[in-house]
């Protein structure tokens, strides 16, 4: 379905990524949430957690 | 002065010389209703350029009981004025009692049964009205240094009378006035006559939901007019901006809106809400508004109105 999507950028301040999703994922299926929220507020998406494990001596 | 067994007698007549260029009005063209307490101010009528700025942003008012109603174009006028009031005295001097008041029914075609239903809702209220002849004349009543509108004593569009196959449907609004506001204290300013072609009062656009409303996702169509005539096609750009809309909740609380997206495959809009908002419930109802004219104006909408949808 070819639809254009216009993001209210200030009534999103503030929000998380995930709460960004949570919000439009019924509303806009087929849309990449996770690469829109990185455009409308760069480099503020949550960096995945890395889990460093020490290597067993 | 001592006011004490003193009437104040006003000297009569006035100077009967004119020059070669005088107000001799023409058929109505146009009625504009206004509310009673609209004024076009001595700065308003200080050019015709200002005036006209006035009364197109009179026309397209943000708020509806400060807004000017132009009516559909007059194709025709039945005068059923009263006549002057004369009493036959004992000699048989006949002695001017009153004036009559102006009745007059004006017909109209275009916009048809939707025009008419609007101008129903002026039906017993307490609007009064400007005239605008075929030369372009605005005509209204002089209140000082401003321009009012002339004092209706009553304004009604009866129902429509059907076609019989020979005449077209008929479609008309009647209105009474005592004579005085456009006679003793008339007031009028001259436009160009072309000018009125191109007046006219706001459009309604009604907006219907288009799919059941899911959580925090409302979907509407909008069209305009009672009509109906979609609006996706030639203004799908300009509405998706969600400063068009404006969505408060049973208790009147605003919800922000997320998101507007354009749908092209159904023709319809998306509004989403901020779930996350304390004003929002899931099973809660919701009204979306439009915007201000003025703003819907700046988004390129200009000469419309959005209606209120409800959203249980």
């Amino acid at each position: 379905m070819e639809q254009t999507v216009k993001f209210n950028k200030k009534a999103l301040e503030g929000k998380t990524q995930q709460e960004f999703i949570e919000i439009h994922k019924s509303a806009y299926p087929d849309l990449d949430l996770a690469g829109e929220y990185e455009k409308l507020f760069p480099g503020q998406a949550e960096k995945p957690k890395i889990k460093i494990e020490k290597e067993a001596k | 002065m001592s006011v004490l067994n003193y009437k104040e007698c006003v000297g009569g007549g006035a100077n009967t010389g004119y020059g070669s260029c005088y107000l001799d009005p023409k058929a109505i063209a146009m009625v504009i209703l206004a509310p009673s307490t609209f004024r076009f101010t001595e700065a308003q009528l200080a050019s015709k350029e200002a005036f006209l700025a006035a009364l197109e942003a009179a026309i397209s008012a943000d708020l509806p009981q400060n807004r000017l109603y132009p009516t559909p174009p007059v194709e025709g006028i039945t005068d059923n004025s009263e006549a002057t009031v004369f009493a036959t005295l004992g000699y048989g001097a006949q002695y001017p009692v009153r004036d009559g008041y102006y009745n007059i029914q004006y017909q109209f075609l275009k916009g048809g049964v939707c025009a008419l239903k609007s101008l129903q809702a002026f039906n017993g209220s307490g609007w009064d009205a400007f005239l605008i002849d075929q030369d372009g004349t605005l005509i209204g009543r002089k209140d000082g240094k401003e321009l009012a509108p002339a004092k209706l004593s009553f304004f009604f569009a009866p129902k429509w009378n059907m076609s019989d196959g020979t005449n077209p449907a008929g479609y008309f609004f009647a209105l009474s006035m005592k004579p005085d506001s456009i006679n003793k204290n008339i007031g009028f300013v001259s436009l160009d006559s072309g000018y009125i072609d191109d007046l006219m009062g706001l459009q309604n656009i009604s907006l219907t939901l288009s799919v059941p409303r899911a959580a925090g996702v409302i979907r509407f169509k909008a069209a305009v007019g009672c009509a109906g005539i979609d609006m996706y096609d030639q203004y799908s750009a300009q509405l998706e901006d969600e400063d068009n809309f404006i969505v408060r909740n049973a208790a009147g609380t605003l919800v922000p809106i997320t998101s507007v997206a354009a749908n092209l495959a159904t023709k319809d809009f998306t509004l989403t809400l901020d779930t996350t908002s304390p004003a929002y419930t899931l099973a809660g109802d919701y009204y979306v508004y439009g915007a201000a004219p003025s703003v819907l104006a700046g988004n390129g909408i200009e000469g419309y109105e959005i209606l209120r949808l409800f959203v249980d």
